[in-house]
């Protein structure tokens, strides 16, 4: 990381420690003690440890209600924070905050993610996403150039085959849904798996191995199709 | 994207490979299905869209708004300057005062709560950003209310200003030593208060003692109260 990056970071950390001290006013009625769990919460969108697990296990089995519950109320304060701060345009920061939301359910699924600072964190990312996006586009703004590295740029989605995915996905019986769900989009174990559905281990492994044939077979066929 | 699903069909294709690109490819499929879900739940729950079609509207009406808030400014001046007048004497406003100088958080579940209940944890999180309506529907829905739920169950009724529903719950937990009985004495004399219920408001803070929590504040509303 360049230096020029790490300043504007150390800066972008001061002011959001700003923000939660002047808009968190201590109160003669709530203990320091107290107050030291409440900032805690603060810092993590309002969860606890204990909700912070329930939403990864949650998010590991594709049940989205409890993240959107939490981080959709946080996206108008988010988009706000890069119009003020980098200047963006509404779209941008829509996007970015969208890209932000997308990139936070992977790590909590990856287990990068720790109960801390998500506020923070959240904002952070949502930051590197603007200037990610606004290099794409080759659109200048203060320090993108430094920042950007820090996330791979994805290649452009072909929209043609994510049609293609989309159909033979559809075709697909809905137990094989959930299986390649939880293993590929929320990380869970074969092991897991067997053990949340009442099942041998060997029993999923063929299960994964039939659902993936069956998968292969739909591309097969509509590229048969297709030429 | 494309090769990778050629890829697929190449029968020379590695177990480990094929995982891989399995993984990308649903993300990618998921990523987008979670975008276009969240896109529609952003515009009709939160009224955020991608495009700021408001903006030129905005900025016809931004004459007119700061118009309206000035005038509302000057409204709310007159009001406060009158409320200042008349705090010297009314316990009722002075009631109102101490309830809106005191920010009131929830510090979060207390640990040993085993019951992990969502609507708990929703509600608290509407308490803190103030959205208490909200914040009383998820404190109705959670299945077994403990102290503290109720305690601050009844705060979001007094802060969203349903004063009778405010007391009939602190009436209920505040009948024993619990862990909140200074603080329920307090919140429940300014429930009564607003309520235009000074008799037993006075009756209440009476009991607040010496030592406890607020009892300078209280002697204060004692007095306007003998006053009146």
């Amino acid at each position: 990381m360049s230096r020029f990056a790490f300043y504007r970071l150390i800066e972008v950390n001061q002011q959001l420690n700003c923000f939660f001290l002047s808009n968190f006013s201590l109160t003669n009625s709530i203990p320091l003690k107290l107050n030291t769990k409440l900032r805690m919460e603060h810092k993590n969108f309002g969860l606890t440890e204990a909700s912070f697990k329930k939403l990864i296990a949650d998010l590991k089995r594709n049940d989205t209600y409890f993240f959107e519950q939490v981080f959709l109320k946080q996206f108008k304060e988010t988009m706000n924070y890069l119009c003020r701060e980098y200047k963006s345009n509404h779209e941008d920061a829509y996007d970015a905050t969208m890209d932000a939301l997308i990139d936070f359910r992977a790590r909590f699924v990856d287990g990068k993610l720790q109960y801390g600072n998500l506020r923070f964190l959240f904002t952070r990312i949502a930051s590197q996403m603007l200037f990610r996006n606004l290099k794409m586009s080759n659109t200048n703004i203060d320090g993108v150039a430094l920042l950007a590295p820090e996330i791979d740029v994805e290649p452009t989605e072909s929209i043609e085959e994510l049609g293609r995915l989309n159909k033979a996905w559809h075709i697909l019986g809905d137990s094989c849904k959930q299986l390649l769900t939880w293993h590929f989009y929320g990380k869970m174990k074969l092991s897991e798996i067997a053990e949340e559905v009442q099942k041998t281990p060997a029993t999923i492994r063929k299960q994964k191995e039939r659902c993936i044939k069956q998968l292969k077979d739909q591309f097969g066929l509509k590229t048969i199709l297709k030429s | 994207m494309k090769d990778k699903l050629n890829r697929l069909l190449d029968p020379n294709i590695s177990k480990k490979e094929e995982d891989q690109i399995f993984e990308e490819v649903l993300k990618r499929k998921h990523d987008q299905d979670l975008r276009t879900k969240w896109q529609k739940m952003l515009t009709s729950e939160h009224g955020i869209t991608r495009n700021n079609t408001d903006l030129s509207k905005k900025k016809e009406t931004s004459k007119y708004i700061k118009i309206f808030l000035a005038a509302a400014a000057c409204i709310a001046l007159i009001v406060t300057l009158q409320l200042f007048n008349t705090t010297e004497s009314d316990p009722y406003v002075l009631a109102q005062q101490y309830l809106s100088d005191q920010e009131i958080l929830h510090p979060g579940a207390s640990k040993g709560i085993a019951d992990e209940d969502q609507n708990r944890i929703l509600a608290i999180q509407a308490f803190n950003t103030k959205e208490y309506s909200q914040s009383i529907e998820y404190f109705q829905n959670i299945r077994t209310e403990t102290t503290e739920d109720k305690y601050y169950h009844g705060l979001a009724l007094l802060l969203n200003n349903r004063y009778t529903e405010a007391i009939q719950l602190f009436e209920m937990i505040n009948s024993d030593e619990g862990q909140f009985k200074q603080e329920i004495n307090w919140y429940q004399s300014l429930a009564y208060l607003l309520n235009k219920q000074n008799e037993e408001a006075g009756a209440l803070l009476k009991q607040i003692k010496n030592s406890d929590w607020n009892h300078e504040q209280a002697q204060d509303l004692l007095k306007m109260i003998h006053e009146k």
